[in-house]
């Protein structure tokens, strides 16, 4: 896959652990997991919408595209 | 929004479950009744009875089975939900001509014992009753093949976060 997620840095930089995030938006621990090691084949617009509110960030600030 | 559906697909099977359990007690019964009556000789009738009450015993257990798997999966698209469904229809398929079948074979048996001219009637393969349960198994086969596809979606649903 093309599109990296980069939630792991914007987490970092937050200083926001998996967990807490999972609870913020309301995911399970597994399913947030799955997210950010991109093992999901997609995101719903409602759950990047809960991301970017409790991150404060852009949905351009979680992905990235890269060349294969 | 899908907790919400599975909170109520839940409530609503609450009613088909106990219902189900009455059903099975009841059919449980009545299939000892059934075969009490057939071994203590009043009626080759009674044989017929008893299967088909021993196929709806089976065929309300897999039922209360499903909707537990569906209370403990949080989903109805699971492949063991599938091959319940699948044996319900197998059961329902056989139960259409095993009861009938049986009796004519314990008849046949009996007067062949008895010295008797005895021969095996099939004309029930094509009564209506037999036809009827016949049908209805293959139209749960063919839902089971529909879930077996809502499976597919379920997991791809699920690999969306």
């Amino acid at each position: 896959m093309s599109i990296i997620i980069r939630l792991d840095r914007m987490m970092a930089d937050r200083k926001m652990s998996l967990n807490e995030l999972a609870e913020k938006v309301d995911m399970s621990n597994v399913n947030l997991s799955n997210l950010k090691t991109g093992k999901m084949k997609g995101i719903r617009f409602e759950t990047l919408n809960a991301i970017c509110k409790v991150l404060e960030c852009q949905p351009g600030d979680l992905f990235e595209y890269v060349e294969d | 929004m899908k907790k919400e559906a599975i909170k109520k697909l839940n409530k609503d099977l609450e009613i088909e479950y106990f219902c189900s359990i009455a059903v099975l007690i009841s059919s449980l019964l009545y299939s000892i009744l059934y075969l009490i009556d057939f071994i203590s000789g009043k009626g080759n009738d009674n044989l017929t009875k008893f299967c088909y009450g021993v196929a709806s015993s089976i065929v309300l257990s897999l039922l209360i089975w499903i909707i537990r798997d569906v209370k403990k999966n949080d989903t109805p698209f699971t492949t063991s939900i599938t091959n319940k469904l699948k044996a319900i229809a197998g059961v329902v398929i056989l139960s259409s001509v095993l009861p009938d079948l049986l009796t004519e074979l314990v008849v046949f048996v009996g007067k062949v014992n008895a010295d008797l001219p005895a021969e095996i009637d099939f004309d029930f393969v094509f009564a209506s009753k037999t036809l009827f349960i016949c049908w209805l198994g293959i139209i749960i086969g063919i839902i089971s093949e529909i879930f077996t596809y809502g499976v597919k979606l379920q997991e791809d649903s699920d690999s969306i976060a």
